[in-house]
């Protein structure tokens, strides 16, 4: 039957895509390109009930309603697959902006002299063998005076 | 490579843009200085514990950067209090974000020479992380905690047998054997530090940076540490149910990373 040899392979394809359509505009035309096709398929599905028959016939599939059924869960797979991507790269995202969030505050404090013990880097001071800057330890409780 | 692509994708560098002072108190410790390192402790609601283990470790005359995972209890006045540097993530990012956040800001705040993990909850010890800054200096350049290597570590049967699974697993089509998973007392040089992505925010990142220090050529060599299982430790996690999770960890980052290097 034809509909075997058609549903395998869109099947790998439809995980392939997905897995590998990034945020890229290739995979956002894909994406338009996908919704506007399942708007014309169920706009003449709707009109003419009995192109969804004539398809399915031509596939060796015994009735619309199954072929349309294969469809959908294709679809679906694929949405299910990019959505997924999509999600893990929004959240990578996020994590480095809160990173970069959490560096910056740190920062700030350390620039601010809050954080005793630890200060902001002293242009011209003499960098300590160890390779660490002493100073600004001001108001920190120093017991090795 | 060209210049300019190996500046953009090493953003960070190994230069810091502040640099952290001295503790005018660990100047006191003339006998052997720990300036040359800075230890990062990964902290999520350890409020009754984190302050302490904390101070011992400043006292001890080492740097600390803590990173408070968004905490929702006092511990972040608590690590301000003991005297480390705090960088608090806005949101929570698991285990393995909070991990790399702690490399990139000891890359960025420090010039620290070794950077070395410590967790917050007590149950690593002082002594073995001071052991194994003494290690690294002999030329390493990753030291792997591991509770295998001596029998001191108390713990179940069961779960010896599993951890043991796990670093089976892990070690498979590896250079280096490690005899340990997942402990979390590490040491490792600035450049290792500086060459770690962490893509996994949650608790699977530590298979992965299993994998990424001991990367071949890397000089790797595991010290002897013991962990002490506290009634704290163990009320917060299940350490069975916990290294059950390890094992399914190592088990599909292995399936999902492939066997071959």
């Amino acid at each position: 039957v034809i509909i075997k040899y058609l549903l395998v392979p869109a099947l790998v394809l439809a995980v392939y895509l997905s897995l590998r359509s990034r945020a890229s505009l290739r995979g956002q035309a894909r994406r338009k390109l996908l919704a506007g096709l399942t708007v014309v398929v169920g706009v003449v599905a709707v009109i003419f009930p009995s192109t969804a028959q004539w398809a399915a016939d031509l596939v060796g599939v015994k009735r619309g309603t199954d072929l349309l059924l294969y469809f959908l869960a294709l679809v679906l797979v694929y949405l299910v697959g990019s959505t997924g991507v999509r999600f893990r790269e929004q959240e990578a995202r996020l994590v480095r902006l809160s990173r970069q969030v959490a560096l910056a505050e740190a920062e700030a404090r350390m620039g601010l002299g809050v954080t005793p013990g630890y200060g902001p880097r002293v242009p011209g001071r003499p960098v300590e063998p160890s390779g660490i800057v002493a100073g600004s330890v001001a108001g920190s409780a120093a017991p090795a005076e | 490579m060209s210049a300019v692509s190996k500046a953009s994708t090493q953003a960070l560098g190994t230069e810091p843009q502040l640099r952290l002072a001295l503790p005018a108190h660990a100047q006191a410790h003339d006998a052997e200085s720990w300036d040359d390192t800075v230890v990062i402790v990964r902290v999520f609601n350890e409020a009754p514990v984190v302050r302490r283990v904390v101070a011992e470790l400043v006292e001890a005359g080492l740097h600390v950067i803590a990173v408070d995972d968004a905490s929702t209890d006092n511990s972040p006045e608590e690590i301000d209090a003991a005297g480390a540097l705090r960088v608090s993530h806005p949101i929570n990012l698991g285990a393995g974000g909070a991990l790399q956040t702690g490399y990139e800001a000891a890359l960025r705040f420090t010039e620290a020479k070794y950077i070395g993990c410590f967790d917050a909850d007590g149950q690593h010890q002082l002594k073995d992380l001071l052991g194994m800054i003494r290690l690294i200096r002999q030329g390493y350049d990753v030291v792997m905690g591991s509770r295998f290597l001596d029998q001191k570590t108390e713990m179940s049967p069961l779960r010896r047998i599993i951890l043991r699974m796990a670093a089976k697993v892990m070690n498979r089509g590896s250079g280096t054997q490690l005899t340990d998973a997942h402990n979390g007392l590490r040491m490792i040089t600035r450049e290792v530090a500086a060459g770690i992505r962490l893509s996994h925010s949650g608790m699977a990142y530590a298979s992965e940076l299993e994998e990424q220090l001991t990367a071949p050529g890397r000089r790797v060599v595991e010290y002897p540490v013991e962990i002490l299982y506290t009634d704290y430790s163990r009320g917060k996690g299940q350490p069975l149910l916990n290294s059950v999770n390890i094992l399914a960890d190592t088990i599909a980052h292995r399936v999902s990373h492939g066997r071959s290097r």
